[in-house]
């Protein structure tokens, strides 16, 4: 009887603890909260335009149906693009891809980007053109190896419809080599 | 026979016993409700909090810049806080993490009114949000009185497609608890 004694007054002393205690577990509160922004303008002063149309197609393609598809690899001057897709001539003809319009103002520097290899006769011309008239001309010359090369169009005037045209030539003796493309596209940078 | 009635007894005590433990914690938490909104009004005595809107301007994308209260105002006495209490603890959560259009953007938190008798000067980094530390917690202000802190802001652009409007949203409360 006296151990049920003792546990139920310790029961009740415990009760009223609990019952005591409760209204302090309210006090880590927080008195105010407000809230500020700092607000900013990201500008943006670089796009990237891939090829998508084909104008003239006097060279060959491997691994795509259509010419620009097999240049269009979406891939910047700092990686490699795509090596199975490509287009290639060992004839003197010229092959044109179309680019998308770019539609900005303050436009300050379009720059053809290409990677390319030739064969140990072949040269490739290459020739950004605005409303068919060449702006900017890159010449990639006989045995050189795959990589990026640009050629730049300074503080074009007037944007109109841009195309990228590929001539490719034989320079030297002996049976043609190839021009070969695998990757296209343009960085247009404008002035905020 | 006594010693049943004496065991109905005790089972009627305890059961009676037990039955008022638990209407003291029903009573006892209707007095913590009460209670603690007595207890708001007490605590809302601590600190007064008075912040200011910031804006940097342009950044071009790969573009650094770096602010500061003499290049843009309102990042001086960003903060302002009135205490009336020692040790209020001052908590900053930001939205820092959320931007993608960075590569760095810091928040440098620095005193720049102590009351006197602080551990803290006027000068010192209270403490710095960035992208990868978008919140602190927390700061003490061990006197009470008045504070203000600075912000001094560093920020790096990503590349964007279009132009790309940013906001970092920084919640500042005071409490009095860490």
């Amino acid at each position: 009887m006296n151990k049920r004694r003792d546990v139920l007054r310790e029961g009740l002393i415990l009760s009223l603890l609990i019952a005591i205690s409760l209204p302090f577990f309210g006090y880590a509160f927080v008195y105010e909260a407000q809230t500020q922004s700092v607000a900013q303008m990201i500008l943006n002063t670089e796009n990237f335009y891939d090829p998508t149309s084909d104008v003239s197609v006097y060279w060959k393609v491997n691994g795509a149906g259509s010419h620009w598809g097999a240049v269009d690899d979406g891939v910047r001057n700092n990686s490699t693009p795509i090596l199975v897709d490509y287009i290639y001539s060992s004839k003197q003809k010229a092959d044109i891809i179309g680019f998308p319009d770019i539609n900005k103002v303050e436009v300050s520097t379009i720059i053809l980007w290409v990677y390319s290899a030739t064969g140990s006769n072949a040269k490739t011309i290459i020739n950004l053109r605005n409303d068919n008239i060449t702006q900017a001309s890159l010449i990639v010359n006989p045995n050189s190896p795959q990589g990026w090369r640009s050629t730049t169009w300074q503080n074009p005037s007037s944007i109109g419809t841009i195309t990228v045209e590929f001539i490719h030539a034989k320079e030297g003796t002996g049976a043609p080599t190839e021009s070969i493309v695998y990757a296209v596209y343009i960085e247009v940078r404008y002035t905020v | 026979m006594s010693r049943r009635k004496m065991s109905k007894k005790g089972k009627l005590a305890g059961l009676l016993i037990v039955i008022l433990s638990l209407s003291l914690i029903g009573v006892s938490a209707y007095i913590y409700d009460q209670a603690s909104q007595s207890v708001n009004q007490t605590v809302k005595e601590v600190a007064t909090v008075n912040l200011k809107n910031s804006a940097l301007g342009n950044l071009k994308e790969g573009e650094t810049k770096f602010y500061t209260k003499s290049n843009v105002t309102d990042l001086g006495d960003a903060i302002s806080i009135e205490t009336t209490e020692v040790n209020v603890y001052l908590h900053l959560n930001s939205n820092l993490d959320a931007l993608t259009a960075y590569v760095t953007y810091n928040i440098v938190v620095k005193f720049s009114t102590v009351p006197s008798g602080s551990s803290h000067s006027v000068g010192d980094t209270a403490c710095t949000l960035s992208l990868s530390s978008p919140d602190y917690n927390s700061v003490v202000l061990d006197i009470a009185g008045t504070w203000k802190f600075d912000f001094e802001i560093t920020t790096t652009a990503n590349s964007v497609n279009s132009d790309t409007a940013t906001a970092v949203t920084i919640i500042v409360s005071a409490e009095s608890a860490p």
